[in-house]
């Protein structure tokens, strides 16, 4: 095996990979979570940038199911969940949002009207021919596939199909003349590649014929569902699913064709409305994509919320993506040809327990432990040299005893002769600090602060597989530099990397994610507002000196002046949804007991903006005018007051605040 | 499996520890990394059984002890303007489709509005004899690049100053209905060597419209340029690229010029300083030949007009990217 190729160079697992790979790669351990994902009705699968949506509708794809069989591998669903023909569209691959990008030929009703309709049938088309294809491709699969899966491609029952395919009305007459399977096909393909022939200004104009004959949304795709069974291709309990991936695109139409992205999303919607049962359909979406609509959830569609599936709770017992990212990191090493059957837990043996609390002190102090502590003029001297000498062997109980010191109420502990009590080691006093602790020693020597081991590792991922493969690449490549290891070792045992190597990969990986946050419509005023914020908690942090705030790598605001200013509101809401920060319900300790919200860091940028990511004890509580100063800070906001929202007027979604202007626009919003 | 740590990566890893200057040099780390992955393993005087580049950053890097110099010399990597094949590739047809092309029209005194114009133009490219001025200059890459043909000689003129007689070759390009002359040269950096060439040329063709074309010239050899082209109205030359000062790093500072010039400045001179006396003869200078203080590298070699700090290897200094000398 050659030990320099990284097992994680390929950092996706979707629609893009081959099905063969997909099958070695492919972690089941979320299918379970998304189980409504494989069962009738529609579902919306939502989550940011590499959260694992696309991976898992790639299970509804049949040539993913053919290749399971190929490799004799256990589909990953059965039972009635495995009962399904998928079929879909991929709104970029398919190019269905070039619809726009061409003015149409004068003619009945203005674009905004038109061209939504054209949307819709280019997509009815594509997902009718995907169902045609996804019908041949598992009628020829390997043996294995049950039974009532299988299609029955006889010619007799193809015929009679196709017959009744193409007198139905919805197609307005198009496919009247093609009453064969074959014929049928073709004359769907010919549809599409007139389409995709006026997107590349090879033909002028949309044929009459097709112009004529526009569908409405869903209706052919739920008539072949429902003449398929009729005739016996399908069984009765076979569902079809029909995927719609990359929704978000929608959101992305530039210029003056952008307000027809919300013509495009009308569209989609109106399919999921129609709650057709012969049909399902599963929308796979980023977190921003999907915004209010007339659409009921739990009536129309389910939500699948895969950030909330994967991001850890309270509850760690329960948290699944540890073992979701242990079984993601076996099969990359199974692949890569390592012997990983020998180690039962793959993370620790890679990547260990990392430096304890204690351990880490030491090395942020180095030769010069004594930095660790800082000392009033007024301190006792018996109390100075205790803290002295306690930083020589243990820097962090140290800087811990220090700050007791500092606390209000407990300067006494300096008069004391003896420490063996030491309070500053009890444990629940203890655990909430070591963090922030760490944080000032680190600061006080000069030193980056750095992260390692396994839980930290994962603490980092905030839930995120894409996240959790990068960090696993940046290391690898830190390791494969750092040893360089040989091209051909017989020995496959995994490498159980150094900790000062794996804080190498960590910093290099955050600081990929920070630049990675302009990639994302509005990404600039984002990451400008993220290092505004990083600053501010960065510096109460090194300033509280008694340690009294170490929850303060957070911060938390009022509902009520969140609702009384929907430019801030709206702007967090939308950090939330590109996953730069993470918001959750803050349950306060104030008197008031106001409902409050908090919002954190996305724990892969804390590393770069050095802040500690793990969340303990109260956020630092601020007022939308604060956080206003800091969007001017960032130079989002120019003026400065909020205005409350009037009653009846519509809230700003997080997708208006990142409208950029064009040059042919009205004022926006924002000046990003 | 245990991960031994090479020695210097363990001093990168806590130079990226600090807090100080931590994030600057893993951004530098990561640049020479990609760097180092899509261009530096290009360098072919240092393909079969050399160390790695990785292997070799580390040995320059300890050439110097103080640690502040170690991190300037890394620093300095991302600076080095290396030239790798493909982008020699684009040099060789931009120094075609638009310098040579260009300069044909300006010949033939070509109107845009003439309907024979492209016709004309593709006649006067084949009474082109696109020649290099030394064998460094990968002609017969630019011939294919640009789908260049008919012409089955294409001497350096450097070898044919030497070795050539001025009558054949003009007795060839008078058979072979040579109208125009065209010279490239990979790299110009004081014009020393193709000022005898292109004398040369000018000697033997004093009429013959001739266009010289370096594909990365150096200022100090645009002054050279000029006065060629002052003695000779016949001769024009064009660079593809020229390199402005900013790109160097010469004997007196610039200003404005960043930390890492400085510093690298200072340790040139040092390095100077200790070489032997032999070595410092075959570098010329702290800076290179003529004082150049050129970083450029051509994945085929490094110029001598680049700082011998990058590409001398002697005892005493282990070069980045060694050069292979004529001499």
């Amino acid at each position: 095996m050659d030990r320099r190729i990284n097992p994680f160079n390929e950092l996706y697992v979707s629609e893009t990979i081959r099905s063969t790979d997909f099958v070695r790669i492919f972690s089941p351990l979320v299918v379970d979570s998304a189980a409504s994902l494989f069962l009738p009705g529609n579902v919306v699968l939502q989550g940011v940038q590499g959260s694992g949506k696309s991976m898992l509708l790639s299970l509804l794809r049949p040539e993913v199911r053919a290749a399971y069989l190929d490799a004799h591998v256990d589909f990953p669903l059965q039972g009635k969940s495995a009962s399904f023909i998928g079929a879909g569209i991929n709104l970029t691959h398919s190019r269905v949002i070039d619809f726009g990008q061409r003015p149409l030929p004068r003619g009945r009703g203005t674009d905004a009207e038109v061209l939504p309709i054209y949307f819709g049938d280019f997509v009815n088309y594509w997902i009718v021919y995907d169902l045609f294809k996804s019908l041949e491709l598992l009628s020829r699969a390997p043996e294995g596939i049950p039974q009532n899966v299988r299609p029955n491609l006889s010619a007799d029952l193809m015929a009679d199909a196709a017959a009744r395919i193409v007198r139905a009305d919805c197609w307005f007459g198009y496919v009247a003349e093609t009453p064969t399977w074959d014929g049928l096909k073709n004359r769907i393909a010919e549809r599409i590649g007139s389409y995709l022939s006026f997107f590349n200004f090879n033909s002028d104009s949309i044929p009459d014929s097709i112009s004529n004959s526009k569908t409405s949304i869903g209706e052919p795709i739920s008539l072949v569902a429902e003449v398929l069974r009729q005739v016996g291709i399908i069984g009765e309990d076979v569902h079809v699913f029909v995927q719609i991936d990359q929704y978000e695109e929608l959101l992305r139409l530039e210029g003056r064709y952008k307000e027809l992205g919300v013509h495009y999303r009308a569209v989609i919607n109106r399919a999921l409305g129609l709650r057709d049962p012969r049909v399902s359909y599963r929308i796979g979406t980023r977190r921003y994509g999907w915004t209010e609509s007339q659409l009921e959830r739990d009536r129309d569609y389910k939500l699948i919320d895969l950030d909330q599936t994967l991001r850890r709770s309270e509850n760690r017992k329960t948290w699944l993506f540890p073992r979701f990212a242990e079984d993601v990191l076996r099969k990359r090493l199974q692949v890569a040809d390592y012997d990983i059957e020998a180690s039962e837990r793959p993370l620790t043996a890679v990547f260990g327990r990392g430096y304890d609390p204690k351990q880490k002190a030491l090395r942020y102090a180095g030769s010069a432990r004594t930095r660790a502590v800082r000392v009033e003029p007024q301190w006792p001297l018996g109390w100075c040299h205790f803290l002295s000498e306690l930083a020589e062997t243990d820097p962090l109980s140290a800087r811990l005893a220090e700050s007791w010191a500092r606390q209000k109420g407990k300067e006494s502990i300096m008069k004391q002769g003896a420490h063996e009590d030491a309070p500053w080691n009890k444990d629940y006093w203890r655990k909430e600090r070591v963090e922030h602790a760490l944080m000032q020693i680190a600061s006080r020597c000069g030193q980056r602060m750095i992260w390692s081991g396994t839980d930290e590792i994962l603490g980092l991922s905030g839930g995120n597989i894409l996240i959790f493969v990068s960090i696993c690449q940046h290391i690898w490549n830190a390791w494969i530099r750092a040893v360089r290891p040989a091209v051909s070792a017989p020995d496959r045992k995994v490498p159980q990397i150094d900790d000062s190597i794996q804080a190498v990969g960590v910093h290099e990986a955050s600081t990929h994610w920070h630049r990675k946050v302009t990639e994302q419509n509005g990404g600039s005023s984002r990451q400008r507002f993220l290092t505004v914020v990083a600053r501010t908690l960065e510096k109460r942090l090194l300033g509280d000196l008694p340690l009294s705030y170490p929850g303060n790598n957070g911060f938390s605001v009022a509902v009520d002046d969140l609702d009384a200013d929907q430019e801030v509101s709206a702007f967090l809401d939308q950090a939330a949804s590109f996953g730069d920060l993470f918001d959750s319900p803050h349950t306060t300790k104030e008197k008031d007991r106001k409902e409050r919200r908090k919002w954190y860091l996305n724990p892969i940028l804390c590393p770069y903006f050095n802040l500690p990511h793990i969340r303990t004890k109260e956020p630092f509580y601020v007022d939308t005018p604060t956080v206003r100063e800091w969007m001017m800070e960032a130079e989002i906001l120019l003026e400065t007051p909020g205005r409350p929202r009037r009653p009846n007027e519509p809230k700003i979604s997080a997708t208006d605040i990142s409208r950029q202007p064009t040059l042919f626009d009205e004022p926006a919003t924002s000046n990003d | 499996m245990t991960s031994t740590k090479l020695p210097f990566e363990e001093r990168l890893m806590a130079w990226m520890a600090d807090a100080n200057c931590g994030q600057e040099i893993q951004d530098v780390n990561s640049q020479i990394s990609q760097l180092e992955a899509e261009l530096f393993n290009e360098y072919e005087p240092t393909r079969g059984l050399q160390p790695l580049f990785r292997d070799r950053l580390h040995r320059w890097i300890e050439n110097v002890a103080d640690p502040a110099d170690q991190q300037a010399l890394l620093r300095l990597v991302p600076h080095l303007f290396f030239i790798g094949p493909r982008e020699f590739e684009v040099l060789y047809r931009t120094a075609f489709q638009t310098t040579c092309v260009t300069w044909l029209i300006d010949q033939l005194g070509l109107s845009l509005e003439d309907p024979l114009a492209a016709e004309k133009l593709r006649q006067a490219s084949t009474e082109c004899w696109f020649c290099p001025i030394s064998d460094s200059m990968r002609i017969n890459a630019f011939y294919h690049l640009n789908h260049l043909s008919g012409r089955d000689l294409r001497p350096d003129w450097r070898s044919l100053r030497a070795f050539g007689s001025e009558q054949k070759i003009i007795d060839h390009t008078a058979k072979e209905g040579i109208k125009y002359v065209v010279l490239l040269e990979d790299f110009v950096g004081t014009g020393s060597q193709m000022r005898d060439a292109v004398e040369f040329a000018a000697a033997v063709f004093p009429t013959l419209p001739i266009l010289v074309v370096p594909l990365v010239l150096c200022p100090v050899g645009e002054q050279t340029s000029m006065q060629i082209s002052t003695r000779f109205p016949n001769i024009q030359i064009t660079p593809v690229l020229r390199l402005h000062e900013v790109a160097l790093i010469e004997p007196v500072p610039n200003t404005g010029e960043s930390q890492v010039v400085s510093d690298v400045r200072r340790i040139a001179l040092a390095m100077y300083g200790s070489l032997a006396v032999e070595d410092q003869k075959s570098v010329y200078s702290a800076f290179g030949f003529n004082e150049t203080g050129s970083l450029v590298v051509l994945y085929t070699n490094c110029p001598d007009n680049t700082l011998p700090l990058v590409h001398h290897q002697c005892p005493s200094w282990n070069a980045l990217f060694p050069r292979a000398s004529r001499l």
